[in-house]
Protein backbone atom coordinates (compact mmCIF):
# COMPACT_ATOMS: atom_id res chain seq x y z
CA UNK A 1 0.00 0.00 0.00
CA UNK A 2 1.29 3.77 -0.58
CA UNK A 3 -0.25 6.89 -0.25
CA UNK A 4 0.29 9.61 -3.23
CA UNK A 5 -1.01 12.97 -1.95
CA UNK A 6 -1.26 15.53 -5.34
CA UNK A 7 -2.04 19.60 -4.56
CA UNK A 8 -3.82 19.36 -1.69
CA UNK A 9 -5.52 21.93 -0.57
CA UNK A 10 -7.73 22.95 1.69
CA UNK A 11 -9.64 26.11 2.77
CA UNK A 12 -11.89 26.53 5.99
CA UNK A 13 -14.57 28.62 5.66
CA UNK A 14 -14.71 29.84 1.98
CA UNK A 15 -15.57 33.22 1.39
CA UNK A 16 -15.98 33.81 4.82
CA UNK A 17 -14.38 36.69 6.59
CA UNK A 18 -12.32 34.08 8.93
CA UNK A 19 -11.47 32.40 5.17
CA UNK A 20 -8.54 30.57 6.42
CA UNK A 21 -5.83 28.23 4.24
CA UNK A 22 -5.12 24.91 6.32
CA UNK A 23 -3.62 23.40 3.83
CA UNK A 24 -1.87 24.87 0.64
CA UNK A 25 -0.95 23.04 -2.45
CA UNK A 26 0.59 19.56 -0.74
CA UNK A 27 2.21 16.96 -2.82
CA UNK A 28 4.37 13.89 -1.27
CA UNK A 29 4.35 9.97 -1.50
CA UNK A 30 5.01 7.61 1.27
CA UNK A 31 5.77 4.43 0.24
CA UNK A 32 4.86 1.08 1.08
CA UNK A 33 6.17 0.05 4.32
CA UNK A 34 7.51 3.61 5.55
CA UNK A 35 7.78 5.06 8.83
CA UNK A 36 7.15 8.50 8.16
CA UNK A 37 7.08 11.23 10.83
CA UNK A 38 5.30 14.64 10.26
CA UNK A 39 6.82 17.87 12.19
CA UNK A 40 5.73 21.45 12.87
CA UNK A 41 4.35 23.64 15.46
CA UNK A 42 0.87 23.84 16.52
CA UNK A 43 -1.28 25.38 13.89
CA UNK A 44 1.15 24.53 11.07
CA UNK A 45 -1.49 22.37 9.38
CA UNK A 46 -0.51 18.74 10.45
CA UNK A 47 -3.58 17.32 12.58
CA UNK A 48 -5.69 18.88 9.53
CA UNK A 49 -3.49 17.05 7.02
CA UNK A 50 -3.74 13.62 8.67
CA UNK A 51 -7.76 14.16 8.38
CA UNK A 52 -7.79 14.31 4.85
CA UNK A 53 -5.37 11.29 4.83
CA UNK A 54 -8.60 8.71 6.35
CA UNK A 55 -11.26 11.04 5.06
CA UNK A 56 -12.19 12.66 7.59
CA UNK A 57 -12.12 16.34 5.73
CA UNK A 58 -12.69 16.51 2.00
CA UNK A 59 -10.11 18.74 0.35
CA UNK A 60 -11.00 22.27 -1.28
CA UNK A 61 -8.91 20.84 -4.36
CA UNK A 62 -6.44 18.19 -5.13
CA UNK A 63 -6.51 14.87 -3.97
CA UNK A 64 -4.71 11.37 -2.51
CA UNK A 65 -4.32 8.26 -4.02
CA UNK A 66 -4.40 5.01 -1.51
CA UNK A 67 -2.83 2.78 -4.07
CA UNK A 68 -4.71 3.62 -7.34
CA UNK A 69 -7.69 4.77 -5.17
CA UNK A 70 -8.55 7.88 -4.96
CA UNK A 71 -9.93 8.66 -1.65
CA UNK A 72 -11.46 12.73 -2.82
CA UNK A 73 -13.00 11.24 -5.79
CA UNK A 74 -16.91 11.89 -4.98
CA UNK A 75 -18.19 8.50 -5.54
CA UNK A 76 -15.60 7.15 -2.74
CA UNK A 77 -16.86 5.18 0.24
CA UNK A 78 -15.31 6.67 2.99
CA UNK A 79 -16.26 4.03 5.13
CA UNK A 80 -14.46 2.02 3.88
CA UNK A 81 -11.34 4.61 3.80
CA UNK A 82 -11.56 5.32 7.62
CA UNK A 83 -11.74 1.37 7.84
CA UNK A 84 -8.16 0.96 6.33
CA UNK A 85 -6.36 3.77 7.47
CA UNK A 86 -6.76 4.13 11.18
CA UNK A 87 -6.11 7.64 12.71
CA UNK A 88 -5.15 7.84 16.54
CA UNK A 89 -6.44 11.59 17.81
CA UNK A 90 -4.48 13.13 20.38
CA UNK A 91 -5.08 12.02 23.86
CA UNK A 92 -7.24 9.30 22.56
CA UNK A 93 -8.13 7.81 26.11
CA UNK A 94 -10.39 11.11 26.62
CA UNK A 95 -12.05 8.82 24.10
CA UNK A 96 -13.06 5.83 26.09
CA UNK A 97 -16.39 5.36 27.17
CA UNK A 98 -17.31 1.65 27.47
CA UNK A 99 -17.36 0.10 31.04
CA UNK A 100 -14.67 -2.67 30.19
CA UNK A 101 -11.04 -2.51 28.11
CA UNK A 102 -12.54 -5.58 26.22
CA UNK A 103 -16.28 -3.61 25.09
CA UNK A 104 -14.18 -0.27 24.46
CA UNK A 105 -12.24 -2.46 21.90
CA UNK A 106 -15.18 -4.24 20.58
CA UNK A 107 -17.01 -1.28 19.83
CA UNK A 108 -15.62 -0.52 15.82
CA UNK A 109 -15.43 -4.15 14.71
CA UNK A 110 -18.66 -4.61 16.49
CA UNK A 111 -19.96 -1.24 14.06
CA UNK A 112 -18.32 -3.19 11.20
CA UNK A 113 -20.92 -5.65 11.02
CA UNK A 114 -18.31 -8.98 11.85
CA UNK A 115 -19.28 -12.26 13.31
CA UNK A 116 -19.10 -12.79 17.10
CA UNK A 117 -15.96 -15.29 16.64
CA UNK A 118 -14.18 -12.30 14.32
CA UNK A 119 -14.70 -9.51 16.99
CA UNK A 120 -13.20 -12.01 19.63
CA UNK A 121 -10.50 -12.48 17.67
CA UNK A 122 -9.68 -9.08 16.50
CA UNK A 123 -10.25 -7.76 20.13
CA UNK A 124 -7.48 -10.27 21.48
CA UNK A 125 -4.95 -9.40 19.03
CA UNK A 126 -4.85 -5.85 19.64
CA UNK A 127 -5.25 -5.74 23.26
CA UNK A 128 -2.03 -8.30 23.38
CA UNK A 129 -0.96 -6.22 20.03
CA UNK A 130 -0.56 -3.01 22.46
CA UNK A 131 1.11 -4.89 25.30
CA UNK A 132 -1.26 -5.58 27.66
CA UNK A 133 -2.50 -8.70 29.23
CA UNK A 134 -5.58 -9.57 27.41
CA UNK A 135 -6.81 -12.22 30.50
CA UNK A 136 -5.97 -9.68 33.08
CA UNK A 137 -7.57 -6.36 31.53
CA UNK A 138 -10.39 -7.31 29.29
CA UNK A 139 -13.17 -7.43 32.52
CA UNK A 140 -11.74 -3.80 34.00
CA UNK A 141 -12.94 -0.81 33.44
CA UNK A 142 -10.51 1.78 31.71
CA UNK A 143 -10.93 4.19 34.24
CA UNK A 144 -9.29 2.09 36.49
CA UNK A 145 -5.74 1.85 34.33
CA UNK A 146 -3.01 4.31 34.01
CA UNK A 147 -2.84 7.01 31.88
CA UNK A 148 -0.08 4.90 29.72
CA UNK A 149 -2.69 1.47 29.75
CA UNK A 150 -5.61 3.41 28.62
CA UNK A 151 -3.92 5.17 25.90
CA UNK A 152 -2.94 1.71 25.35
CA UNK A 153 -6.42 0.74 25.11
CA UNK A 154 -7.39 3.33 23.12
CA UNK A 155 -5.22 2.67 20.32
CA UNK A 156 -6.00 -0.97 20.63
CA UNK A 157 -9.66 0.07 19.55
CA UNK A 158 -8.06 1.89 16.20
CA UNK A 159 -6.32 -1.54 15.57
CA UNK A 160 -9.10 -4.14 16.12
CA UNK A 161 -10.39 -2.36 12.64
CA UNK A 162 -8.12 -4.22 11.27
CA UNK A 163 -6.65 -0.80 9.57
CA UNK A 164 -3.64 -0.90 6.87
CA UNK A 165 -2.19 2.36 7.41
CA UNK A 166 -1.93 3.96 10.87
CA UNK A 167 -1.79 7.43 11.80
CA UNK A 168 -0.50 8.86 15.20
CA UNK A 169 -1.49 12.24 15.87
CA UNK A 170 1.40 12.48 19.01
CA UNK A 171 1.15 9.53 20.96
CA UNK A 172 3.12 10.44 23.59
CA UNK A 173 1.72 14.03 24.84
CA UNK A 174 1.66 14.12 28.44
CA UNK A 175 2.94 11.21 28.84
CA UNK A 176 6.08 10.52 31.70
CA UNK A 177 9.20 9.44 30.30
CA UNK A 178 8.65 5.79 31.16
CA UNK A 179 4.87 5.69 29.76
CA UNK A 180 6.89 7.94 26.87
CA UNK A 181 9.10 5.18 25.69
CA UNK A 182 6.78 1.94 26.46
CA UNK A 183 4.41 3.88 23.93
CA UNK A 184 7.19 4.25 20.97
CA UNK A 185 8.33 0.74 21.41
CA UNK A 186 4.55 -0.88 21.41
CA UNK A 187 4.38 2.04 18.13
CA UNK A 188 7.53 0.78 16.72
CA UNK A 189 6.64 -3.00 17.27
CA UNK A 190 3.31 -2.77 15.67
CA UNK A 191 5.39 -1.00 12.53
CA UNK A 192 7.58 -4.35 12.43
CA UNK A 193 4.92 -7.00 13.23
CA UNK A 194 2.60 -5.38 10.14
CA UNK A 195 4.77 -3.70 7.94
CA UNK A 196 2.07 -1.53 7.60
CA UNK A 197 2.53 2.65 6.81
CA UNK A 198 2.93 3.87 9.67
CA UNK A 199 2.56 7.92 10.38
CA UNK A 200 3.36 10.08 13.44
CA UNK A 201 3.16 13.57 14.05
CA UNK A 202 5.65 14.64 16.88
CA UNK A 203 6.88 17.55 18.57
CA UNK A 204 10.05 15.33 19.97
CA UNK A 205 12.90 15.45 17.42
CA UNK A 206 14.39 12.81 19.32
CA UNK A 207 11.85 10.53 18.72
CA UNK A 208 11.31 11.66 15.19
CA UNK A 209 15.09 11.86 14.25
CA UNK A 210 15.42 7.86 15.94
CA UNK A 211 12.04 6.08 14.48
CA UNK A 212 11.28 7.46 11.16
CA UNK A 213 12.39 6.85 7.49
CA UNK A 214 10.74 10.21 6.31
CA UNK A 215 10.53 13.36 7.73
CA UNK A 216 7.50 15.83 6.39
CA UNK A 217 8.23 19.55 7.90
CA UNK A 218 5.02 21.92 7.63
CA UNK A 219 4.91 25.37 7.99
CA UNK A 220 1.28 27.47 7.87
CA UNK A 221 -0.35 25.27 5.86
CA UNK A 222 2.70 24.12 3.17
CA UNK A 223 5.03 21.34 2.89
CA UNK A 224 8.32 22.93 3.46
CA UNK A 225 10.77 20.25 3.34
CA UNK A 226 10.25 16.47 2.82
CA UNK A 227 13.17 13.83 3.31
CA UNK A 228 15.25 11.70 5.22
CA UNK A 229 15.54 12.38 9.07
CA UNK A 230 19.25 12.66 7.99
CA UNK A 231 18.50 14.99 5.23
CA UNK A 232 15.42 17.18 6.91
CA UNK A 233 17.87 18.11 10.47
CA UNK A 234 21.24 18.90 8.63
CA UNK A 235 19.45 21.83 7.08
CA UNK A 236 19.47 23.40 10.71
CA UNK A 237 19.09 27.10 10.60
CA UNK A 238 15.93 26.89 8.65
CA UNK A 239 14.56 24.31 10.64
CA UNK A 240 15.24 27.15 13.92
CA UNK A 241 13.42 29.70 11.51
CA UNK A 242 10.01 28.06 11.64
CA UNK A 243 10.90 27.74 15.06
CA UNK A 244 11.59 24.25 15.08
CA UNK A 245 14.57 22.81 17.23
CA UNK A 246 16.97 19.43 16.35
CA UNK A 247 17.30 16.36 18.01
CA UNK A 248 19.31 16.75 21.16
CA UNK A 249 22.68 15.31 19.57
CA UNK A 250 22.59 17.38 16.55
CA UNK A 251 21.86 20.55 18.70
CA UNK A 252 24.76 19.81 21.13
CA UNK A 253 27.02 18.78 17.89
CA UNK A 254 26.15 22.53 16.15
CA UNK A 255 26.71 23.81 20.11
CA UNK A 256 29.91 21.85 20.30
CA UNK A 257 31.04 23.40 16.10
CA UNK A 258 30.32 26.60 16.75
CA UNK A 259 32.63 26.49 19.71
CA UNK A 260 35.35 25.61 17.21
CA UNK A 261 35.30 21.80 17.47
CA UNK A 262 35.73 20.26 14.11
CA UNK A 263 32.75 18.04 14.00
CA UNK A 264 31.23 16.88 9.98
CA UNK A 265 28.08 15.63 9.57
CA UNK A 266 24.92 15.00 11.08
CA UNK A 267 24.06 13.55 14.32
CA UNK A 268 21.44 11.55 14.97
CA UNK A 269 21.94 10.06 18.06
CA UNK A 270 23.77 10.91 20.83
CA UNK A 271 26.33 8.20 20.72
CA UNK A 272 27.04 8.99 17.13
CA UNK A 273 27.60 12.90 18.36
CA UNK A 274 29.50 11.32 21.52
CA UNK A 275 31.83 9.14 19.53
CA UNK A 276 32.68 11.91 16.65
CA UNK A 277 33.60 14.36 19.66
CA UNK A 278 35.87 11.38 21.86
CA UNK A 279 37.64 11.29 17.79
CA UNK A 280 37.85 14.77 17.31
CA UNK A 281 39.12 15.42 21.14
CA UNK A 282 42.06 12.77 20.21
CA UNK A 283 43.34 13.94 16.81
CA UNK B 1 16.87 32.13 55.36
CA UNK B 2 13.18 31.13 56.45
CA UNK B 3 11.21 28.34 55.20
CA UNK B 4 7.63 29.05 53.74
CA UNK B 5 6.64 25.46 53.78
CA UNK B 6 7.02 22.57 55.95
CA UNK B 7 6.19 19.34 55.25
CA UNK B 8 7.16 17.25 58.41
CA UNK B 9 6.19 13.22 58.26
CA UNK B 10 3.49 13.60 55.70
CA UNK B 11 1.72 10.33 55.53
CA UNK B 12 -1.62 10.66 52.97
CA UNK B 13 -3.96 7.18 52.34
CA UNK B 14 -6.24 7.16 49.17
CA UNK B 15 -9.60 5.51 49.90
CA UNK B 16 -10.49 3.08 47.23
CA UNK B 17 -14.24 2.14 46.13
CA UNK B 18 -13.45 -1.55 47.76
CA UNK B 19 -12.58 -0.16 50.94
CA UNK B 20 -8.91 -0.72 51.25
CA UNK B 21 -6.42 2.31 51.34
CA UNK B 22 -3.55 3.16 49.43
CA UNK B 23 -0.52 4.73 50.62
CA UNK B 24 0.19 7.58 48.00
CA UNK B 25 2.62 9.49 50.58
CA UNK B 26 4.56 7.16 52.64
CA UNK B 27 6.34 9.62 55.99
CA UNK B 28 8.09 12.55 53.85
CA UNK B 29 9.81 15.43 55.43
CA UNK B 30 11.45 18.21 53.78
CA UNK B 31 11.34 22.37 53.87
CA UNK B 32 10.73 25.09 50.90
CA UNK B 33 12.23 28.26 51.54
CA UNK B 34 10.95 31.39 50.81
CA UNK B 35 11.40 33.04 47.84
CA UNK B 36 12.59 29.58 46.17
CA UNK B 37 12.57 27.78 43.33
CA UNK B 38 11.32 24.02 43.83
CA UNK B 39 11.08 21.02 41.34
CA UNK B 40 9.20 18.20 42.10
CA UNK B 41 10.00 15.04 40.19
CA UNK B 42 8.65 11.78 39.92
CA UNK B 43 7.27 9.66 37.46
CA UNK B 44 3.00 9.24 37.20
CA UNK B 45 1.95 7.36 40.22
CA UNK B 46 4.68 8.94 42.54
CA UNK B 47 2.88 10.94 44.75
CA UNK B 48 3.60 14.29 43.02
CA UNK B 49 0.28 15.60 42.76
CA UNK B 50 -1.10 14.34 45.72
CA UNK B 51 1.83 16.26 47.54
CA UNK B 52 0.86 19.52 45.85
CA UNK B 53 -2.76 19.54 47.19
CA UNK B 54 -1.73 18.49 50.37
CA UNK B 55 0.42 22.00 50.33
CA UNK B 56 -2.74 24.12 49.80
CA UNK B 57 -4.86 22.50 51.86
CA UNK B 58 -7.33 20.61 49.30
CA UNK B 59 -6.15 17.26 50.99
CA UNK B 60 -4.92 17.00 54.55
CA UNK B 61 -2.78 14.32 55.63
CA UNK B 62 -3.86 10.91 57.58
CA UNK B 63 -0.71 11.89 59.64
CA UNK B 64 2.31 14.16 60.20
CA UNK B 65 1.86 17.93 59.33
CA UNK B 66 2.02 20.28 56.88
CA UNK B 67 2.85 24.49 57.87
CA UNK B 68 2.10 26.94 55.27
CA UNK B 69 3.74 30.39 56.56
CA UNK B 70 3.70 28.43 59.92
CA UNK B 71 0.21 27.71 59.49
CA UNK B 72 -1.51 23.62 59.85
CA UNK B 73 -3.38 23.12 57.16
CA UNK B 74 -5.12 20.92 59.57
CA UNK B 75 -6.51 23.47 61.28
CA UNK B 76 -9.99 25.13 59.62
CA UNK B 77 -9.41 28.43 60.79
CA UNK B 78 -6.41 28.21 58.56
CA UNK B 79 -8.28 27.15 55.22
CA UNK B 80 -8.68 30.61 53.78
CA UNK B 81 -5.34 32.14 54.87
CA UNK B 82 -3.34 29.35 53.33
CA UNK B 83 -5.19 29.69 49.97
CA UNK B 84 -4.94 33.11 49.47
CA UNK B 85 -1.20 32.28 50.58
CA UNK B 86 -0.35 29.48 48.10
CA UNK B 87 -2.15 29.81 44.40
CA UNK B 88 -2.70 26.57 42.02
CA UNK B 89 -1.81 26.37 38.72
CA UNK B 90 -2.90 22.95 36.65
CA UNK B 91 -2.03 21.26 34.19
CA UNK B 92 -4.87 21.60 31.49
CA UNK B 93 -5.81 25.62 31.02
CA UNK B 94 -9.13 24.57 29.74
CA UNK B 95 -10.57 23.45 32.56
CA UNK B 96 -9.05 26.62 34.18
CA UNK B 97 -10.09 29.43 32.56
CA UNK B 98 -14.14 30.40 33.37
CA UNK B 99 -15.06 33.21 31.62
CA UNK B 100 -15.26 34.24 27.73
CA UNK B 101 -13.10 37.13 27.88
CA UNK B 102 -9.35 37.00 29.11
CA UNK B 103 -9.37 40.09 31.71
CA UNK B 104 -12.78 38.71 33.20
CA UNK B 105 -11.06 35.20 34.08
CA UNK B 106 -8.39 37.06 35.27
CA UNK B 107 -10.63 39.15 37.54
CA UNK B 108 -12.29 36.32 38.82
CA UNK B 109 -10.40 35.70 42.01
CA UNK B 110 -10.34 38.86 43.31
CA UNK B 111 -13.64 39.67 42.27
CA UNK B 112 -14.53 36.81 44.83
CA UNK B 113 -12.50 38.34 47.88
CA UNK B 114 -14.60 40.99 47.47
CA UNK B 115 -11.85 43.79 46.13
CA UNK B 116 -12.56 47.49 45.17
CA UNK B 117 -13.22 47.60 41.73
CA UNK B 118 -10.14 49.96 41.05
CA UNK B 119 -7.86 47.67 43.00
CA UNK B 120 -8.89 44.54 40.68
CA UNK B 121 -7.99 46.58 37.46
CA UNK B 122 -4.37 47.10 38.58
CA UNK B 123 -4.19 43.60 39.56
CA UNK B 124 -5.53 42.32 36.74
CA UNK B 125 -2.90 44.94 34.71
CA UNK B 126 -0.08 43.67 36.77
CA UNK B 127 -1.22 40.05 36.57
CA UNK B 128 -1.47 40.04 32.26
CA UNK B 129 2.41 42.34 32.25
CA UNK B 130 3.51 39.78 34.41
CA UNK B 131 2.82 37.01 32.15
CA UNK B 132 3.57 38.99 29.18
CA UNK B 133 -0.30 39.24 27.56
CA UNK B 134 -1.60 42.37 28.35
CA UNK B 135 -2.08 43.28 24.78
CA UNK B 136 -4.61 39.62 24.92
CA UNK B 137 -6.77 41.42 27.68
CA UNK B 138 -9.84 41.52 25.38
CA UNK B 139 -9.43 38.55 23.82
CA UNK B 140 -11.25 35.21 23.95
CA UNK B 141 -9.15 32.42 25.63
CA UNK B 142 -10.72 29.94 23.01
CA UNK B 143 -8.32 32.03 20.82
CA UNK B 144 -5.36 31.86 21.68
CA UNK B 145 -2.78 28.92 21.88
CA UNK B 146 -2.11 26.44 24.31
CA UNK B 147 1.30 27.97 25.88
CA UNK B 148 -0.97 31.30 26.01
CA UNK B 149 -3.85 30.14 27.55
CA UNK B 150 -1.88 28.34 30.69
CA UNK B 151 -0.25 32.23 30.65
CA UNK B 152 -3.53 33.37 31.75
CA UNK B 153 -4.10 30.64 34.16
CA UNK B 154 -1.01 32.00 35.80
CA UNK B 155 -2.06 35.73 35.53
CA UNK B 156 -5.34 34.52 37.69
CA UNK B 157 -2.92 33.18 40.06
CA UNK B 158 -0.91 35.65 40.42
CA UNK B 159 -3.98 38.30 40.57
CA UNK B 160 -4.75 36.88 44.19
CA UNK B 161 -1.24 37.93 45.24
CA UNK B 162 -0.14 35.08 46.19
CA UNK B 163 2.98 34.58 48.47
CA UNK B 164 3.56 30.61 46.67
CA UNK B 165 1.89 28.96 43.17
CA UNK B 166 2.36 25.36 43.15
CA UNK B 167 2.29 24.23 39.46
CA UNK B 168 1.01 20.87 39.30
CA UNK B 169 2.77 19.69 35.94
CA UNK B 170 1.49 23.16 34.02
CA UNK B 171 3.54 22.01 31.03
CA UNK B 172 2.46 18.62 30.39
CA UNK B 173 0.41 19.36 27.44
CA UNK B 174 2.24 22.34 25.48
CA UNK B 175 3.83 21.98 22.48
CA UNK B 176 8.03 22.75 22.36
CA UNK B 177 7.20 26.69 22.60
CA UNK B 178 4.35 26.20 24.72
CA UNK B 179 6.74 25.02 27.47
CA UNK B 180 9.19 27.50 27.18
CA UNK B 181 6.92 30.51 27.32
CA UNK B 182 5.06 29.18 30.71
CA UNK B 183 9.10 28.31 32.27
CA UNK B 184 9.82 31.69 31.55
CA UNK B 185 7.08 33.28 32.94
CA UNK B 186 7.60 30.83 36.37
CA UNK B 187 11.31 31.61 35.88
CA UNK B 188 10.34 35.66 36.47
CA UNK B 189 7.53 35.38 38.96
CA UNK B 190 10.06 33.65 41.06
CA UNK B 191 12.47 36.40 40.15
CA UNK B 192 9.74 38.96 41.39
CA UNK B 193 9.55 37.06 44.85
CA UNK B 194 7.00 34.54 44.56
CA UNK B 195 7.81 30.78 45.84
CA UNK B 196 7.36 28.72 42.96
CA UNK B 197 6.71 25.10 43.72
CA UNK B 198 6.93 23.22 40.18
CA UNK B 199 6.07 19.72 39.75
CA UNK B 200 7.05 18.23 36.72
CA UNK B 201 8.65 15.12 34.67
CA UNK B 202 10.48 16.94 32.22
CA UNK B 203 14.13 17.01 33.99
CA UNK B 204 14.99 19.89 31.62
CA UNK B 205 12.20 22.08 33.79
CA UNK B 206 13.41 20.85 36.81
CA UNK B 207 17.53 21.94 35.86
CA UNK B 208 16.02 25.21 36.16
CA UNK B 209 14.92 25.05 39.82
CA UNK B 210 17.36 25.87 42.62
CA UNK B 211 16.74 22.95 44.57
CA UNK B 212 14.82 19.22 43.06
CA UNK B 213 13.00 16.75 45.11
CA UNK B 214 12.80 12.92 43.51
CA UNK B 215 9.88 11.23 44.45
CA UNK B 216 9.05 7.11 44.14
CA UNK B 217 6.34 5.51 45.19
CA UNK B 218 5.43 8.23 47.65
CA UNK B 219 8.84 8.41 48.87
CA UNK B 220 11.56 10.82 48.41
CA UNK B 221 14.43 9.32 46.86
CA UNK B 222 16.42 12.05 46.22
CA UNK B 223 16.53 15.65 47.46
CA UNK B 224 19.27 18.78 46.83
CA UNK B 225 20.69 21.09 44.19
CA UNK B 226 20.01 20.08 40.55
CA UNK B 227 23.79 19.40 39.58
CA UNK B 228 24.08 16.92 42.81
CA UNK B 229 20.89 15.05 41.67
CA UNK B 230 22.27 14.90 37.72
CA UNK B 231 25.15 13.27 38.94
CA UNK B 232 23.50 10.02 39.62
CA UNK B 233 21.99 8.96 36.21
CA UNK B 234 21.80 5.79 37.12
CA UNK B 235 19.83 6.57 40.52
CA UNK B 236 17.88 8.57 37.76
CA UNK B 237 17.02 5.60 35.02
CA UNK B 238 16.14 3.23 38.09
CA UNK B 239 13.80 5.64 39.10
CA UNK B 240 12.10 5.79 35.40
CA UNK B 241 13.45 9.68 34.81
CA UNK B 242 15.66 10.39 32.15
CA UNK B 243 18.62 13.12 32.50
CA UNK B 244 19.25 16.25 30.69
CA UNK B 245 20.93 15.78 26.93
CA UNK B 246 23.97 17.95 28.19
CA UNK B 247 24.43 15.21 31.37
CA UNK B 248 23.73 12.45 28.99
CA UNK B 249 26.18 13.73 27.06
CA UNK B 250 29.37 14.12 29.36
CA UNK B 251 28.33 10.21 30.73
CA UNK B 252 28.98 9.10 27.17
CA UNK B 253 31.96 11.02 26.43
CA UNK B 254 33.27 9.86 30.28
CA UNK B 255 32.93 6.52 28.55
CA UNK B 256 34.61 7.23 26.12
CA UNK B 257 38.14 7.82 27.69
CA UNK B 258 37.20 12.00 27.84
CA UNK B 259 37.89 14.11 31.22
CA UNK B 260 35.10 16.06 32.19
CA UNK B 261 34.03 17.34 35.84
CA UNK B 262 31.25 16.35 37.43
CA UNK B 263 28.98 18.72 37.79
CA UNK B 264 27.87 19.57 34.19
CA UNK B 265 23.99 20.41 33.81
CA UNK B 266 23.28 22.31 30.86
CA UNK B 267 24.82 22.30 27.48
CA UNK B 268 26.74 25.79 28.04
CA UNK B 269 28.89 24.49 30.22
CA UNK B 270 29.31 21.45 28.53
CA UNK B 271 30.69 23.30 25.17
CA UNK B 272 32.93 25.59 27.96
CA UNK B 273 34.63 22.30 29.67
CA UNK B 274 35.13 20.84 25.94
CA UNK B 275 36.21 23.73 24.06
CA UNK B 276 38.70 25.09 26.88
CA UNK B 277 40.30 21.33 26.58
CA UNK B 278 41.30 21.83 23.04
Amino acid sequence: MSITVTELTHIYSPGQPQEQTALDNISFRIADGTFAGIIGHTGSGKSTLVQHLNGLLKPTSGKILVDDTDITASGADSRQVRRSIGLVFQYPEYQLFEETVEKDVAFGPTNLGLSQDEISERVREAIQLVGLDYDAVRGVSPFELSGGQRRRVAIAGVIAMGPRVLILDEPTAGLNPRAHQEILDMVDGIHERTGNITIMVSHNMNDIARMTDQVLVMERGRLVMDGTPREVFSHGDELRQLGLALPDAAEIAEELRRAGLPLTGSFMTMEETADAVAKALKK
Amino acid sequence: MTAFLEVQNLVFDYIKQDGTTVRAINNISFEVEQGSFTAIIGQNGSGKSTLAKNINALLLPASGRVLVDGLDTADPASLWEIRRRVAMVFQNPDNQIVSSIVEDDVAFGPENLGIDPDEIRRRVSFALSAVEMEEYRKKAPHQLSGGQKQRIAIAGAVAMQPACIVFDEPTAMLDPRGRGEVLDVIERLNEQGITCVLITHFMEEAARADHVIVLDEGEIKMDGQPAEIFRRPEKLRELSLDVPPAVQMAHLLRQRGIDLPEDINGTEELVRCLCRSQ
